[in-house]
C-alpha cells in the first residue's frame, strides 16, 4: 500500500483571501492525506514555502492564488523551486486566473489548475494521481 | 377572558391548518427534504400570532429612532435621506483610483469609499519583494501622502464621508494631513477607519494573521480611539467590518455576535484607558454583509441592531441614546456572486440591496456583475449604482420605514437570530474577551467549519447556486474582464522613488526620531505619526518603526 499523501498547501505571502484553501485543505484531510497548511504571511515568501515543501518531504505542493498576479508568482516559484532541486514535486494552483494566461502557467511548468466551480472531488482526485506518480518515480 | 378565547382559537385554527398540510403532504411532498436558512435554522411553512407570542410592541420593536431602534436607528430614515450610495474604489494607485471615483460620481455615487491593496494594508510599501504580484492589484496602492493627495484630489472631504477600508494608523494620519492642508477645520472631518482586532485582515480571510507580526496592537487601536474623540469628534473611529468575517463564511448569526464582540473588546480597551463608553460608543460603526437569503438578511438587520442597543444600555449602563444606535454600512456579499453566468449577480445584486435596504442600512455598497471575476469595469460598475437608483426611485420600497415590522416570520426570525447570537456572546464572554488570541482562534475555526458545511452542501446539491451546481451552462462573458495595467507595478515604483529622492532628509529624521519616542514612552502614536507623513515618512518605514520600538 501507498504511503499517506503529503500535500503542501500555501499562499503567497500576501494573499489573505484563506476560505478557498481551507475547504480544499479539509477535503484533502477528509480524503486520507496528510496536509500542511502555511498561512499567507509576510514572513513567508515563495523561498520559504519551497524550503518547507523540502523539509516536510511533500508529495505536491497546492498553491491557492486569490489576490497576487499568478503570471508573476506562479514561474517565479517554480524557478525557486527547481533551483534547489525539486523539480519532481508538481505544483498546482487555484483561484480566479485569467483565461489566456491559463496555457501560460500549464507551459510554464504549472501541473494543474482549478478555476472557480472546479468540484472538490475532482481536486482531490488530481493531487491524488500527481501524488502518486510522484511517489512511483 | 376575550383574549384567551382568542387565543385557544388561533391555536386551534392554526393546529387544522397543519393537519391539512400534513395530509396534503401524503399527496404531493415538499419540494425539498429540509427548509432551513444560511444559519441552518429550520424555517416552517407558515408562521402566525403564535410564533410571536410574548412579543411586546413597545419593548422590542418600538419606533424608527427609539430604542431599542428595531425599525431603524433615525427617525426620518429615507424619506428625508436616502442612504449613501458608497460604492468602494480601489484598483492601481491614487491618480487611478480617483479617476474612477469621478465616473462614479458623475453617474450618481454620493460617498467616497477606499480600499487599499494588500502591501498598504499590511503596512508594506510596494517596493518589498513580498509585494511582488499585490501592487495596485485587489486595492489602491499608497506608499506617501502623496498617493493619498492624488486619492483624495477633487474629494469633498467634509460632505459624505470618506471611508477608509484599512486600519492602519498612518492612513488615517494621511487623511487628517491632506484635510490640514485644505484648511478644513478637523471638527468637520467626516469618515470611518476599520479600526478595530479583525479575524483576518481583509475579506474572505478566517485566520487571524496578525500573530504579532504586524503594526496592528491594542495599543494603536485604542490611540486612534483617543486621538479621535479628542480631535476628529465627527469621524468614526472604529468600524467593525464583520462583513469580510461573513464573506469567510460565518453565517447570518455568527455575523451578529462576530461584530459585537470586538466592538465591546474596543470598549473595554477604551475604559482601561480612561475613555468613558459614552464617548466611545457614539463612534462605533459597523460594516456589515447582505447575503443569500433574503428575509434572513433583514431580520439579522433589525436583531443586530436590538441587541447592540440592549447590550449598550442593560448590561453597559450608557446613557447616551447616540451609544445605543447601531449605525451601518453594507456591502453585500461577494462570497455569494458567482464566476459562471456573471449576469445574473445583477440580480442577486439587486435582492441583497433591497434587502439592506428594508433593514434600514446607512450606506451601501451593491457589488457588480464582474465581482467574480475581478474588481469591476465602468460599465457594471455603473450598472451597480443604477440597482440603487431602481430601489430608491422607482421600486416604492424605500417610502416608508422598516415595512416588515409585524410580519410574523420576520419578527419571529429577528427573535430567533437575537437569541441565538447572545448564547455566542455569552460563549465569547465566558472564554474571554476579542483580545484574547484564544477567542480569535476559536471563531477563526467555527467560521471555517460553517464555510465548509456551506461547501459540502453545495457540492451534494442541496444549497442550489444558480449556475454552479444548477442549470449549469458554458462559461462565456457578455462583457469584457477588467485586467490590470501590467506596467503599474512600475510606474508605483516611481512615484515612490521620486518622493523619497525628493523628500528633506533633515526634517524626515526628526520625524523619525520623534516617532521613535513616542512609540517607546506610550504616548499617543497619532501626531507623530501625522507628522511623519508630512515630512514623506513611507507607510512601510512607519511601521518598521512601529514594530520595532513597542
Amino acid at each position: 500500500m501507498a504511503e499517506k499523501i503529503r500535500v503542501l498547501l500555501a499562499k503567497p505571502p500576501l494573499d489573505l483571501h484563506s476560505r478557498g484553501i481551507l475547504v480544499v485543505a479539509t477535503a484533502l484531510r477528509d480524503a486520507g492525506m496528510e496536509v500542511i497548511y502555511l498561512e499567507a504571511s509576510p514572513k513567508v515568501g515563495l523561498r520559504e514555502i519551497v524550503q518547507a515543501a523540502m523539509q516536510e518531504d511533500v508529495d505536491i505542493i497546492g498553491m491557492s492564488i486569490m489576490s497576487g498576479s499568478p503570471g508573476i508568482i506562479l514561474p517565479k516559484m517554480l524557478k525557486i523551486r527547481d533551483e534547489i532541486g525539486l523539480k519532481h514535486i508538481p505544483v498546482v494552483a487555484g483561484g480566479i486566473f485569467p483565461e489566456e494566461e491559463i496555457e501560460e502557467l500549464k507551459a510554464a511548468g504549472v501541473a494543474g489548475i482549478f478555476r472557480p466551480g472546479t468540484p472538490i472531488e475532482s481536486i482531490v482526485e488530481t493531487v491524488r494521481e500527481l501524488a502518486a506518480s510522484r511517489q512511483q518515480s | 377572558m376575550a383574549n384567551k378565547n382568542n387565543e385557544d382559537g388561533l391555536r386551534e385554527m392554526t393546529q387544522e391548518w397543519e393537519r391539512e398540510y400534513e395530509s396534503s403532504l401524503r399527496k404531493r411532498p415538499e419540494r425539498k427534504e429540509r427548509f432551513e436558512n444560511l444559519s441552518w435554522i429550520r424555517v416552517k411553512p407558515l408562521y402566525t400570532p403564535g410564533d410571536i407570542e410574548g412579543l411586546d410592541y413597545e419593548r422590542d420593536i418600538g419606533f424608527p429612532g427609539k430604542y431599542p431602534y428595531t425599525r431603524g436607528v433615525y427617525s426620518t430614515m429615507y424619506r428625508v435621506r436616502p442612504w449613501t450610495v458608497r460604492q468602494v474604489i480601489g484598483y492601481g494607485g491614487g491618480v487611478e483610483s480617483s479617476q474612477r471615483f469621478k465616473f462614479m460620481e458623475e453617474h450618481g455615487q454620493t460617498g467616497f469609499s477606499i480600499v487599499f491593496d494588500h502591501p498598504t494594508n499590511m503596512g508594506l510599501d510596494s517596493d518589498e519583494e513580498v509585494a511582488e504580484g499585490f501592487v495596485g492589484r485587489e486595492g489602491t496602492a499608497l506608499d506617501t501622502i502623496q498617493d493619498m493627495r492624488d486619492l483624495l484630489k477633487g474629494v469633498d472631504m467634509e460632505k459624505g464621508g470618506i471611508n477608509i477600508i484599512a486600519a492602519h494608523p498612518a492612513i488615517l494620519a494621511m487623511v487628517v494631513a491632506v484635510a490640514q492642508e485644505r484648511c478644513i477645520d478637523l471638527i468637520n472631518l467626516s469618515g470611518t477607519l476599520q479600526n478595530y482586532p479583525t479575524i483576518g485582515h481583509t475579506m474572505g480571510s478566517c485566520s487571524d494573521i496578525y500573530g504579532g507580526m504586524s503594526f496592528f496592537s491594542k495599543r494603536f487601536c485604542i490611540d486612534i480611539v483617543e486621538y479621535c474623540t479628542r480631535n476628529l469628534p465627527r469621524w468614526n473611529s472604529v468600524s467593525v467590518a464583520v462583513r469580510n468575517t461573513r464573506e469567510a463564511g460565518c453565517t447570518a448569526v455568527q455575523e451578529i455576535a462576530f461584530g459585537i464582540a470586538p466592538a465591546l473588546a474596543v470598549i473595554k480597551g477604551c475604559v482601561e484607558r480612561g475613555i468613558g463608553v459614552d464617548e466611545v460608543a457614539p463612534r462605533i460603526s459597523f460594516f456589515l454583509n447582505s447575503h443569500r437569503d433574503f428575509f434572513e438578511e433583514i431580520a439579522k438587520f433589525r436583531a443586530m441592531r436590538r441587541l447592540w442597543a440592549r447590550v449598550l444600555r442593560e448590561e453597559l449602563g450608557t446613557k447616551d441614546p447616540r451609544s445605543w444606535q447601531m449605525r451601518f454600512h453594507c456591502q453585500t456579499s461577494g462570497d455569494a456572486m458567482t464566476y459562471q453566468q456573471p449576469l445574473v449577480n445583477i440580480i442577486r445584486g439587486t435582492l441583497y440591496g433591497l434587502a439592506a435596504v428594508l433593514g434600514g442600512c446607512q450606506s451601501l455598497h451593491i457589488n457588480s456583475a464582474d465581482e467574480g471575476l475581478s474588481i469591476p469595469i465602468e460599465e457594471t460598475a455603473k450598472l451597480s449604482l443604477r440597482t440603487h437608483q431602481v430601489i430608491l426611485e422607482e421600486s416604492g420600497a424605500a417610502d416608508m420605514i422598516d415595512p416588515l415590522a409585524g410580519s410574523y416570520y420576520v419578527e419571529w426570525l429577528t427573535n430567533k437570530l437575537e437569541d441565538e447570537a447572545r448564547s455566542i456572546l455569552n460563549k465569547i464572554n465566558s472564554m474571554g474577551d476579542w483580545w484574547d488570541p484564544k477567542v480569535r482562534q476559536w471563531v477563526s475555526r467555527e467560521i471555517a467549519d460553517a464555510s465548509y458545511r456551506f461547501q459540502r452542501e453545495v457540492e451534494n446539491g442541496e444549497r442550489v447556486i444558480i449556475g454552479v451546481n444548477k442549470y449549469v451552462e458554458e462559461i462565456k462573458y457578455p462583457f469584457p474582464i477588467w485586467r490590470e495595467d501590467k506596467e503599474f507595478t512600475e510606474k508605483q515604483l516611481a512615484r515612490l522613488n521620486k518622493v523619497k529622492e525628493e523628500r528633506d532628509v533633515m526634517r524626515w529624521e526628526e520625524a523619525a526620531s520623534n516617532l521613535r519616542d513616542a512609540c517607546k514612552n506610550g504616548v499617543n502614536i497619532l501626531p507623530p505619526t501625522i507628522d511623519a507623513v508630512k515630512a514623506y515618512m513611507t507607510i512601510g518605514e512607519i511601521t518598521k518603526i512601529y514594530m520595532e520600538n513597542s
